[in-house]
């Protein structure tokens, strides 16, 4: 009470200074309330940025604190079936910068900032081999992080770290990068494919086709750096750790795609071939690719360089023009990027129907006559004509007529049916990039399917046409061909393993056998006899056609498809010549001589068991006299040689127009097929000289086997084994020379078992 | 008659201040090392020494401010601080002022003192003591207050604008018109002021660049936009939504590492904001409306007139430079140069600021306690 009477009595002394509190009262009261209001809203705020916006912001923050120095995840490597490396990513090194602390650096340095950059611009260049003025603009560009070069050889970082060390530069980064290297070059080029700057699979191949496969996952080392740039120490450094890409398994075999290539390579100096030729190898009873070339190929460790034939000076490695022209030459993989008219090939598939479809026999009767259709006659490609022949004869004569014929009785319905089921109408499917489809008739009249009976005016792919062989071959089934095999990881368990996929059966297994035996005849005594391997049964097709989707004329495209071994199919190959320019243009002569080569090698690499069939071993004995090349010119002779089942080596400059001055065997000599004949053009030149072999015990197959890959000749008389040989093991003889052997046939051998023979 | 003064300082006052200066002092301490090593003296530790030092002069400012005779110092040499302080802000544009960033603020003498955060405190005894003088009070609240009051107060204006130094006007502006209504200037008086603040307000913004700059900076107007303050906006938004609940951990600031510029200074709520989170800015707010709120109090229970006045000017003054401070700094309020008060680093301003808060125990220690 005494205490409020006191404030009151205090109140009384001035009614002004009451009056003074009231006010100052109210308004503090006022003034505190709107510091409330703003607290509220202060605190509000507060919150709103922290836990509304608080992540984008914390994540925006996060970005320009934390410098991600990328760990490059190595890409996986690339096998052949074998295990062979087809491509891997070795150790490397990238240089990056940061600009902000080249410019701190800079300005404690004694030339100042701008000496600073132009040191290391021009240092950086020669190590590096760049252009310092384009450098230097980059380093004084605006952005922290410049990364001045990637997949560096390991010296070259070498080099720059110990530059950095001597002159104490600051703010040049040395850093681990991953770099793809091929060890075979140019192997497999086409289906290997190669990467680009950043790693990733380019144009063609495994590499663009598998590249999410291969790649992996980069990883990072996450550092805390001030707004300068310079490492913050906090407890937190994160590391993230690269996935490495998977492993990918091919179903190439090196050792078949190496044989394919040189093949192809020999071919095309021989033949003088002017726009590529390529070859597949299949497996038919798994849809395998074997092998997969196309020529021209190009060096995977340097894609970008000047191909053959052009100008190395005018080249500018990686110009839009020099992409433009690998990508339409070199790059391209014609096996499966190109379309071309199969030809006379097709009429397999022309057969596989009529057969199928009970139309025709093989002992079915038909006239070669040349057959009308609207205007159009189509003759045989002998004039005269075969006359009357069984099916079995025009397939192996290649009589366009009676395909012609037996496709009528097919009907287009059922033809173009067949033409689908073997897949001509689709993309097969196969895990490469760039694969072409075919140009086919989508509304078939009668005279798109008489042509097309014997492979004119349609447009395929290499890989469709091996496809189909396959099915010819392997009972009917039609796969897709596939090129990888599995994807593993690093530590080798399988990821994914690519199973045989069947598309559907186009025929059966009686027809299969049936074509297979009139293909196999083909090549025994038909069109195809170039590609005759004695010792395998090989069953084949040639074909040649006029390339008309260009202006240009005369330009033949010889191809020839083959089975081996014809009762037990193990192996497809698909040779296609495009615009060869020595020796005429034919299937037979320049395609079926380089799958016959092809055949020989890769079967015996396969090692499918040699099986002579009467034939194979009668025409052991039969001896040819050897023809005279000389003062002819290499030209000539090796066109004669090539329609004979000779083969030939040119000692000397090997020219066309040549002279040949010399031959061995001389002319006129008795040898067996597939002899040795040695050429030279220059009488000077030597002759390589190899050891001659035992012989003895051998049988007579296997002793001309191994002659004829020595490149010696041979001569015998009798089948059954070797016991005498008329060079003694072990001497040194040139090429060429002719070997007699003594046999003695089995029957008797047995007869005679007590004889003691004597050398 | 029983003594019904507390004889004592108010203990959430005295609290409140303390608690504040310690938070800001280890803020300071935190949020100022990458930027010192960056500086050209190049020592981390340069702005912790110097903080320090100030802050033991701060207590020893607050302490002196609390026990001087506040009737017979502070009340009667009202017009002598004032004078000086203007004679002080009149040196600042003379050629012993010291330049920085284009701003003449700082006078030498032996370090650098900022006369301006003088003037807001002796601006409010200024203001308190005419409203409060028996003789003149009646006159100040009318036409005769253009004369007495407002002119005076102008002048030190002009000269602060002279600097320039506009944020500093802007919490004067306001401080001057809380006093105007706390001390009962007649209703017709304030459209006369609103309309000279505004014509200054508007004068400023076409006369000044660097006012125009920071206003379309925040309005986001394009081209004009001053970057380094749009940058540091931006920077403050980073640090804060950086924070979440509990922060980073204290020292543990991100922002402070360059990005942010002068961590220790204006934008120190966004480094307390980063390191300690939503938790550490409501304390730090609540510390701040606890100190309001007795501050007020204070003045409502004041023994007189022009301890109630004072108090009152000094509450507003705090309380106008902290809210200010956070909305710069959350980006509710375009970029000025408001510091935080007892958390800021730089000398003149923590000093400043505890010899207000010295003043405030001093009027807490003479006020009706019981009410209280």
């Amino acid at each position: 009470m005494a205490k409020k009477s006191q404030r009151k009595n205090n109140v009384l002394l001035s009614t002004d200074s009451s009056e003074n509190n009231r006010n100052i009262k109210i308004w503090s009261w006022v003034a505190l309330c709107v510091c409330i209001v703003a607290s509220v809203v202060l605190i509000g705020r507060v919150a709103w940025l922290q836990f509304v916006r608080g992540d984008e912001l914390s994540r925006a923050a996060k970005e320009q604190q934390n410098t991600g120095r990328m760990i490059t995840a190595s890409r996986g490597t690339i096998y052949d079936s074998n295990g062979t490396v087809l491509a891997v990513s070795i150790s490397a090194n990238k240089v990056t910068a940061s600009r902000t602390i080249i410019k701190s650096a800079g300005d404690k340095y004694e030339g100042g900032r701008e000496a600073y950059q132009k040191m290391i611009a021009d240092d950086l260049a020669e190590l590096l081999d760049l252009d310092a003025a384009k450098l230097l603009e980059k380093i004084k560009g605006s952005g922290n992080y410049l990364e001045i070069a990637s997949k560096l050889d390991v010296e070259v970082g070498k080099k720059v770290s110990e530059w950095k060390t001597e002159k104490k530069i600051k703010g040049i980064y040395i850093d681990s990068d991953t770099k793809r290297y091929y060890p075979n070059g140019s192997l497999a080029s086409h289906v290997i494919g190669f990467t680009g700057k950043d790693g990733d699979g380019l144009v063609c191949g495994v590499e663009v086709a598998l590249n999410d496969v291969l790649k992996g996952t980069n990883g990072k080392i996450i550092t805390a750096v001030d707004a300068l740039g310079h490492e913050v120490p906090t407890d937190e450094i994160k590391r993230i750790d690269p996935v490495n890409g998977y492993n990918v398994t091919l179903t190439l075999d090196a050792t078949i795609q190496y044989m394919v290539e040189e093949a192809l390579k020999d071919a095309t100096i021989d033949f003088g071939v002017e726009e590529g030729c390529c070859c597949i190898v299949m497996d038919p009873r798994s849809g395998d690719i074997l092998a997969m070339a196309s020529n021209p190929g190009f060096d995977l460790n340097a894609p970008y360089d000047c191909p053959d034939g052009m100008d190395p000076a005018a080249w500018v490695n990686g110009s839009v023009e020099s992409v433009e022209i690998l990508n339409s030459t070199v790059w391209r993989n014609k096996a499966l990027t190109d379309t071309y008219e199969p030809g006379s090939t097709f009429k397999t598939i022309t057969a596989c129907m009529a057969l199928e479809e009970s139309v025709v026999t093989p002992e079915t009767e038909f006239s070669d006559a040349p057959v009308d259709l609207s205007g159009w006659t189509i003759h045989c490609w002998r004039r005269e004509g075969h006359g009357n022949e069984s099916f079995s004869k025009a397939i192996m004569n290649s009589c366009n007529p009676i395909m012609v014929r037996v496709a009528q009785k097919i009907g287009i319905k059922t033809f173009y049916s067949y033409v689908a089921a073997f897949g001509f109408y689709e993309k097969t499917g196969i895990l490469l990039s760039g694969e072409a489809n075919s140009v086919m008739h989508t509304n078939p009249t009668e005279i798109d399917m008489a042509v097309a009976s014997f492979g004119q005016r349609l447009q395929i792919t290499p890989l469709q046409l091996v496809s189909a062989y396959s099915a010819v071959a392997n009972g009917g089934y039609l796969y897709e061909p596939r090129i990888v095999k599995e994807i593993t990881d690093q530590n080798g368990n399988v990821i994914k393993r690519y199973e045989t996929e069947t598309v559907r059966q186009v025929i059966s297994n009686e027809t299969s056998e049936k074509v297979l035996k009139m293909l196999e005849d083909t090549v025994a005594k038909g069109g195809g006899s170039r590609a005759y391997v004695s010792g395998y049964r090989v069953a084949g097709k040639t074909g040649t056609s006029e390339t008309t989707t260009t202006d240009q004329t005369g330009r033949y495209v010889c191809s020839f498809a083959g089975i081996a071994p014809a009762d037990e199919p193990e192996v497809i190959i698909l040779v296609v010549v495009d615009h060869p320019t020595i020796g005429g243009a034919s299937g037979g002569v320049q395609a079926g001589s380089v799958a016959g080569k092809l055949f020989q090698e890769v079967l015996d690499y396969l090692e499918v068991e040699k099986r002579y069939t009467e034939d194979d071993l009668k025409n052991l004995l039969s001896v040819y006299d050897v023809p005279s090349f000389t003062d002819g010119t290499v030209a000539e002779a090796t066109y004669t040689i090539n329609l004979s089942t000779f083969d030939y080596v040119i000692v000397g400059p090997k020219t066309d127009d040549a002279k040949i001055v010399a031959q061995f065997p001389a002319p006129g000599v008795k040898v067996a097929r597939e002899s040795t004949i040695v050429l030279y053009t220059d009488v000077e030149a030597n002759i390589s000289q190899v050891r001659m072999p035992d012989l003895k015990g051998l049988s007579l197959e296997n002793a001309h086997a191994t002659l004829v890959g020595m490149g010696l000749n041979m001569r015998a008389f009798s089948l059954g084994t070797v016991v005498g040989q008329s060079i003694e093991a072990g001497t040194y003889i040139d090429k060429g020379s002719v070997v007699e052997l003594d046999v003695i046939d089995e029957e008797s051998q047995n007869a005679g078992n007590d004889t003691v023979i004597e050398n | 008659m029983a003594d019904i003064r507390k004889r004592q300082p108010d203990f959430w006052l005295l609290l409140s201040v303390i608690l504040l200066v310690l938070i800001g002092t280890v803020m300071v301490c935190s949020a100022s090392p990458a930027a010192a090593k960056n500086s050209k003296e190049g020592n981390s530790y340069t702005f912790i020494i110097k903080q320090l030092v100030f802050v033991a002069l701060g207590f020893a400012t607050m302490a002196v401010a609390y026990f001087i005779n506040f009737e017979k110092v502070i009340k009667k040499f009202t017009i002598l601080f004032f004078s000086i302080t203007l004679v002080l802000l009149g040196l600042v544009l003379t050629p012993l002022g010291v330049e920085t960033n284009g701003a003449q603020r700082w006078l030498n003498v032996g370090f650098d003192l900022q006369p301006s955060e003088f003037f807001k405190t002796c601006m409010i005894l200024f203001i308190a003591y005419m409203f409060s003088h028996p003789k003149i009070k009646e006159r100040a609240r009318g036409l005769g207050g253009l004369l007495l009051i407002i002119a005076p107060v102008a002048a030190g204006m002009v000269l602060i604008f002279l600097q320039p130094h506009v944020s500093c006007l802007i919490i004067l502006g306001i401080v001057m018109v809380a006093m105007m209504v706390f001390g009962r200037l007649k209703i017709y008086m304030f459209g006369l002021l609103g309309g000279g603040i505004a014509g200054a307000g508007l004068a400023a913004y076409a006369l000044v660049p660097h006012v125009q700059k920071r206003i379309n900076s925040f309005l986001g107007s394009g081209n004009e936009a001053n970057s380094s303050d749009k940058w540091q906006a931006t920077q403050s938004l980073y640090a804060i939504g950086s924070g979440g609940l509990f922060g980073v951990g204290l020292g543990k600031s991100m922002q402070k590492q360059l990005y942010l510029p002068e961590p220790y200074n204006d934008f120190i709520f966004a480094i307390l904001a980063e390191e300690l989170g939503f938790v550490g800015c409501v304390v730090v707010i609540l510390l701040f409306m606890l100190l309001v709120w007795r501050g007020y109090k204070t003045a409502m229970y004041a023994k007189d007139a022009y301890s109630a006045l004072v108090a009152a000017g000094l509450t507003t003054l705090i309380a106008t430079q902290f809210v200010l401070n956070i909305a710069v700094v959350t980006n509710i309020l375009p970029v000025t140069g408001v510091s935080l008060p007892f958390f800021s680093y730089g000398g003149t301003s923590l000093m400043t600021m505890m010899l207000n808060a010295g003043l405030l125990l001093n009027i807490s220690r003479d006020a009706d306690y019981i009410k209280f």
